[in-house]
């Protein structure tokens, strides 16, 4: 247990302090290429350079954030207690259920038909029938 | 010494010795009935937009649909769970769109027909392990279309069993018999023409605390093959007739996120959203809301609603608006750009000694719906789910 919260301390600061070189590397490429556009001695396929320089950062640093905040949101997915089986009787409620109930089956049915998309409920997926 | 005496005591125990009786009850190494479920439904439509005449004209239909399916258990030598299913439904839909097919006749013999879908699935939960494999074959026939279709899948719990991930992988080979409008019949021999669809389902629950628990989904969904209907009409704007014409390959992407909520002790939430997107230009978003209420311990209503959002995929057109330069068409306005509202309620009877004096009849559940479409469908549907353990 010990170990597994020293562990995770490090791997948060890890994560902080990656974002924050993101976002101080973010701030440099915006502030080097308003500083080249705005010199009027700057030739214009270099300020094009560092823009499209600029750009193809932002995108790999949007995406780095994008990861990071992704993997920063997994530990919340994990509840703080483990909820144990005496404890479940709510979830374990017939409505609970994470899943369509047989009595939607048909209205799942119709709706593969009458609408153009399908799929991500456990339902029909496109093939078995002349629906979309 | 006292070795000896330690060695005594010891025998005497074990000679002694009494294995507890079981008196719990044992996982039945039978096969046994577990549950069955029967669910009927009535379904009615009307629009104005029937894809069988080019984009207008009456869409009435009808739809009977009856299913029932038994689930069976066995836990085997290793104590793992096996479930065996087994379903089958037929479907009864009479058309006025369909019987436009033959633009002559009064009334043809595509005004009503069947749909027979029997399906068997298996599988296998390791509850020491945390691990579930899963199998099933389904088919399904009514006059126009014959499909064959398989699925594998497994799932794995957390360990601390709060969260569990799910892969399935299903395959659908279909046939699809070419029945063209009359006025683009050579001759009464239809053909047929495949069509296939392969889905990877991806989904990830978990449970939060004791009242709340969620699951991402997502699909990739690849289908090639004949992906039109042959009697669907394409009127271009030169008034010239055409079968709808659309491309051989379709990949879909949905994604979903379920939440339910257990609000205090009576109440609860399910909300459900989805995106999808596919290389056809259709996009669409999907947010449903359901919330049953617990009016005593074996009787709830669910009231829900349901909004959904497409736009167009960039093949569709209405009447007389594509052209002889399109090279994919269609007037089908289920690839339209439209939103929809489907809203209703239901209610939940499961009493704590059966139904109707049934001791094995444990719950019934009635549900009505109705559905509007903005291009203007309207439908309703009445669904009725009788279980029995």
């Amino acid at each position: 247990m010990k170990n597994l919260i020293k562990n995770s301390q490090k791997l948060i600061k890890y994560l902080f302090g990656q974002l924050r070189t993101s976002f101080i590397n973010f701030e440099k490429t915006f502030v080097f290429a308003s500083f080249m556009s705005s010199t009027p001695a700057c030739h214009s396929e270099l300020v094009e350079e560092s823009v499209q320089a600029g750009l193809r950062r932002f995108s790999a640093l949007n995406y780095r954030m994008i990861a990071i905040l992704s993997i920063l949101t997994i530990p919340f997915l994990n509840s703080c207690t483990t909820v144990k089986e005496y404890e479940k009787n709510k979830l374990n409620d017939a409505e609970m259920v994470l899943g369509n109930r047989p009595v939607e089956k048909t209205e799942l049915s119709f709706q593969s038909y009458r609408e153009g998309s399908s799929g991500a409920n456990a339902g029909k997926v496109g093939g078995g029938c002349g629906c979309n | 010494m006292k070795k000896l005496i330690i060695s005594a005591v010891a025998l005497f125990g074990i000679f002694n010795a009494k294995a507890q009786e079981n008196t719990n009850n044992e996982q039945p190494k039978k096969l046994t009935f577990d549950e069955a479920n029967l669910v009927s439904s009535y379904y009615k439509q009307d629009g104005n937009n029937s894809a069988v005449t080019g984009g207008t004209g009456t869409e009435k239909l009808t739809d009977i649909s009856n299913t029932i399916d038994v689930t069976m258990v066995k836990y085997d030598k290793k104590d793992r769970k096996n479930k065996f299913g087994f379903s089958v439904g037929i479907d009864h839909y009479t058309s006025a769109s369909s019987d436009m097919i033959d633009l002559k006749a009064n009334s043809s013999a595509s005004h009503a027909d069947n749909r027979i879908y029997p399906a068997l699935s298996w599988s296998r939960e390791n509850e020491s392990k945390g691990t579930t494999l899963m199998a099933g074959v389904s088919t399904s026939f009514e006059f126009d279309y014959q499909s064959y279709g398989a699925n594998i899948g497994f799932s794995q719990k957390t360990a601390n069993r709060m969260g569990e991930f799910t892969a399935k992988f299903q395959a659908y080979l279909d046939q699809v018999k070419l029945i063209a409008p009359i006025e683009l019949r050579a001759n009464e021999n239809y053909g047929t023409s495949g069509r296939n669809t392969f889905a990877l389902s991806l989904a990830y629950s978990q449970i939060i605390n004791q009242n709340f628990q969620i699951e991402i989904l997502g699909d990739a969904v690849q289908q090639t093959g004949y992906l039109s209907l042959p009697f669907h009409r394409v009127y271009f704007n030169d008034n010239s007739v055409h079968q709808e014409t659309l491309p051989d390959k379709r990949f879909k992407i949905p994604v979903g996120l379920r939440a339910n909520y257990f609000l205090g002790d009576k109440i609860i939430l399910r909300a459900y959203y989805r995106y999808y997107t596919d290389d056809w230009g259709l996009k669409s978003n999907t947010f449903s809301l359901e919330t049953p209420v617990k009016i005593s311990p074996f009787v709830s209503v669910s009231p829900f609603y349901r909004y959904y959002s497409q736009t167009a995929t960039k093949y569709f057109a209405p009447y007389q608006q594509h052209t002889a330069f399109d090279d994919f068409y269609t007037s089908n306005y289920d690839l339209s750009k439209f939103d929809s509202h489907f809203y209703g309620a239901g209610i939940r009877i499961s009493p704590k000694n059966g139904l109707f004096g049934v001791e094995r009849l444990n719950m019934l559940e009635i549900r009505y719906g109705h559905y509007t479409k903005s291009v203007g469908m309207k439908s309703d549907i009445i669904s009725l789910n009788l279980r029995f353990r």
